[in-house]
């Protein structure tokens, strides 16, 4: 039994995988003993779920060696890893809200007989049965999915992954839903399942819990792993220091600026079920960064400042001036521009060309007295924009939206609102999958904007950019403000702690 | 805001909220009773047990088309082109039966056969090419309308002697009509509650893409969907043609709308993943066809069935919005 424990089940060596030219993976090489659980952790994007989506069949690697028990294992699709045992807990769940625990651990597989009549009896003993190895016994398989909370749901996915004896589990960040009571009662099914013999990967960034439950820990960082080693051969402080510790290769543009008196102000935003008391402050010509991890609430604290999700109570002032109601449009007659991480789907219009869409917000100033559009002066407001922001395009009349690279698509995207020569900016993610040099531009365009005194607040989830641009970062973690650090103050080591939840 | 207002506009809000509910769940069946009630005083007659025979009569046909428009609705789809499928379907059937002289059951087998045809386009084109339901649909019915129109020269078509044997069948008092409809809620209600094609399709009807994740074949179970809605459309065209024993122009036309909403009252919902057929085709089209009679009882002129028809239909969907916009998925 003891040299059994010490074998390898699975072992990554040298997986190298590109999208285009960005290389997300370069050399992993981590290895999974039988029977234990390895903490998987690292910043967002740092290429955990690229790996285990290549693990699972979802995508092809581009080098490098998988080793299955010992043997060369190609995970060629989804189907081919579940039948060599691995098996996937989202952090989203994919359950039938409509149909019943068991229905839904049997969806493609019921028990019937030769008339084709499922046998609910017997499926629900077996799923009564998968339940109770993994220790849940206060769910009776004949609930409707819909009507369970979501500690309970999750247990269902993970009974629903164990439903085809899958040797080796991965858990991608199952925590984020759920209750301190839920939580404690998944790690002891992790741990049910580890005493089954079951190898886990434990993918979270809650160092807490990594820490705890898991028998090893590697680090992975900019697509590589740093390290990986014994749970009691290091600490918090080694692991914090190696998820961020890396040089500042990028150069970020300077430019002369003032920074003026406090003109934003965010005065207790609150939201039902998330925030509480919210306060911010920007000064004029400020650039405010945002830093926080997956589900910190960052994005959702955009939206309601600019009105799109529901706000309980709370104020915003421009320059003493409340705007009041808080909703889309009038956050936008009032000065403020919202720049959206879902740059397809919610910050374009795809198959329009890149003129229609830097006039999209434009069109009532463009707009005669019988709301005629003038034409001259709508080519002549792209032009200035393409050539300001420098938007590579052979026509912009012509040439659509969705033929642009992510870097042309995202300064599109600011064109449309420097037109309207906002003065409150709120980004998200504003160089979220563009490459290199089309981020030095945008971070241009964004110091060229606080220049030209606007406030600027930005979410992102790369620090080391923050840390480039910004003249204060705010940390969030769990749906409040944490921390903030002024430019002298900016380390990546207590950002990220207070990041995970710790204080300053 | 103090605590004290926050408090005091939470419990408005619930009130309001809990208002709604009882309104959305039972608000129609007081309409129901209330409009019982009405068409009892104003004539007599109407809950007569001949009248009632009649009502469960003239509901049968329909229903079956209902049935079919659940199945439909539970994979989140919606079939307009019901009405014009009855239609033409039973074009079909009755030109067999007159111009070739097939014995009725053939006709009948005829008629369902073309209505799982056009549900097989409808159903190609919404889960294979991923068109909107409501435009495919809408296309066939507008197809199959002009077909039927085509085919008939725009003339009326008048079935035979024969084939009035089966609408004026009856078992122990009650038309045989209401026997088919019942065998037929009975065979869809066995499908939908204990195969795994029935629970797969309420799996579909609640989260499609999660469907296809999990290795359902999402696009074959909602196709199936429609080719049901389409031969039941089929049958009950049919079988409403040797009812009247005449098929003029307009025959069935509207009737998607009763279909739907009568599925809708029954308890589906155009949002997908629910409804019951048991008892929900019953009450649903029964309900409807309740109202329909008590007009007629009372002597109101066809407009105002028209009106009212459209009344429960925008009741029925409003209430089905609100039940929805409150539920977690």
């Amino acid at each position: 039994m003891n040299t059994n424990k010490n074998e390898y089940i699975l072992q990554l060596k040298g997986i190298t995988k590109s999208f285009d030219t960005v290389k997300v993976l370069k050399n992993i090489t981590i290895s999974l003993k039988k029977g234990e659980i390895l903490g998987l952790v690292g910043e967002n994007g740092s290429g955990k779920s690229t790996l285990m989506n290549i693990l699972g069949g979802v995508y092809q690697r581009d080098g490098g060696e998988i080793l299955l028990n010992g043997k060369p294992f190609e995970p060629t699709s989804p189907k081919v890893s579940q039948a060599a045992g691995i098996a996937f807990v989202h952090q989203e769940l994919n359950l039938f809200t409509n149909l019943s625990v068991a229905e839904n651990l049997f969806i493609t597989n019921m028990k019937k007989n030769k008339f084709g009549r499922i046998n609910k009896k017997l499926m629900n003993k077996i799923a009564a049965e998968k339940m109770a190895t993994l220790g849940v016994k206060d769910l009776s398989p004949n609930t409707i999915v819909g009507s369970l909370p979501m500690g309970q749901r999750q247990m269902v996915e993970i009974t629903k992954s164990i439903m085809q004896d899958a040797s080796i589990i991965i858990f991608d960040e199952p925590t984020t839903s759920l209750s301190n009571k839920e939580k404690r009662k998944l790690f002891e099914v992790m741990h049910t399942m580890k005493a089954h013999g079951k190898s886990i990967i434990f993918i979270s960034h809650i160092l807490e819990g990594v820490f705890e439950h898991c028998d090893e820990i590697a680090v992975l960082r900019d697509g590589e792993i740093i390290a990986q080693t014994r749970t009691e051969d290091t600490d918090t402080a080694t692991v914090i220091k190696n998820m961020v510790g890396r040089e500042l290769t990028n150069i970020y543009p300077t430019c002369e600026k003032e920074v003026g008196e406090v003109v934003f102000k965010a005065i207790n935003i609150c939201q039902e079920g998330r925030f509480e008391n919210i306060n911010l402050e920007i000064r004029e010509g400020e650039i405010v960064g945002m830093f926080g991890l997956m589900g910190a609430g960052r994005t959702e604290l955009l939206r309601c400042l600019f009105g799109l999700d529901p706000m309980l109570s709370g104020e915003i002032e421009y320059k003493g001036v409340k705007i009041n109601p808080i909703t889309p449009i009038n956050c936008i007659n009032n000065g403020m521009a919202f720049i959206t991480e879902n740059r397809r789907e919610e910050g374009l219009l795809l198959p329009k060309s890149i003129k229609d869409n830097v006039v999209m917000t434009y069109l009532n100033e463009l707009s005669n007295k019988l709301h005629f559009i003038d034409k001259v002066a709508e080519q002549q407001k792209t032009d200035k924009m393409v050539d300001d922001l420098k938007v590579k395009t052979y026509d912009a009349k012509k040439q659509h939206v969705s033929t642009l690279s992510g870097g042309n698509q995202q300064k599109v995207i600011f064109a449309k609102w420097v037109l309207k020569e906002p003065k409150i900016f709120l980004l998200d993610e504003p160089t979220r999958g563009i490459d290199v040099g089309a981020k030095y531009e945008i971070y241009s365009i964004i110091q060229e904007l606080a220049k030209n005194k606007s406030c600027v607040l930005v979410v992102s989830s790369e620090m080391e950019e923050l840390m480039g641009i910004c003249d204060r970062i705010l940390v969030m973690h769990n749906n409040k403000i944490t921390g903030e650090f002024m430019k002298n103050e900016f380390s990546p080591e207590n950002i990220m702690k207070c990041a995970l939840g710790g204080e300053k | 805001m103090d605590n004290l207002q926050v408090q005091k506009e939470q419990k408005r809000k619930l009130m309001w909220e809990k208002t709604v509910d009882l309104f959305c769940t039972y608000g129609l069946y007081v309409i129901f009773v209330i409009l019982v009630v009405f068409f009892s005083i104003q004539n007599p007659n109407f809950l007569s047990i001949k009248n009632i025979l009649t009502i469960l009569k003239s509901a049968s046909t329909l229903g079956i088309a209902t049935v079919g428009m659940f199945f439909v609705l539970i994979v989140a789809g919606v079939d307009i082109s019901v009405a014009s499928n009855m239609y033409f379907s039973a074009v079909v059937g009755t030109m067999l039966l007159n111009n070739l002289g097939c014995p009725l059951i053939v006709c009948f087998i005829a008629s369902c056969l073309c209505g799982i045809l056009i549900g097989l386009i409808n159903g190609f084109f919404v889960a294979r090419v991923k068109i909107y339901p409501f435009i495919v649909t809408l296309a066939t019915y507008s197809v199959a309308k002009a077909l039927g129109l085509f085919v008939t020269k725009q003339k009326m078509l008048f079935l035979g002697e024969s084939s009035m044997v089966l609408a004026k069948s009856k078992l122990f008092g009650v038309s045989s009509f209401v026997y088919i409809f019942l065998g037929v809620v009975l065979i869809a209600y066995y499908v939908l509650t204990s195969t795994q094609f029935g629970r797969q399709l309420y799996a579909c009807g609640n989260n499609l893409e999660g469907a296809n994740k999990m290795g359902i074949n999402g696009p074959k179970v909602v196709c199936l969907a429609y080719v049901i809605c389409g031969g039941l459309a089929g049958i009950a065209g049919m079988l409403s043609a040797t009812n009247l024993s005449v098929i003029n122009p307009n025959f069935a036309q509207g009737d998607e709308f009763v279909v739907i909403s009568s599925a809708v009252i029954g308890g589906a919902s155009l949002f997908g993943g629910k409804g019951r057929v048991l008892p929900g085709a019953i009450i649903g089209i029964v309900m409807i066809q309740v109202i329909i009679n008590g007009l007629t009882m009372v002597g109101a002129s066809a407009y105002v069935y028209t009106i009212f028809r459209g009344i429960i239909i925008f009741l029925a969907v409003m209430m089905d919005s609100i039940k929805y916009s409150g539920e977690i998925r």
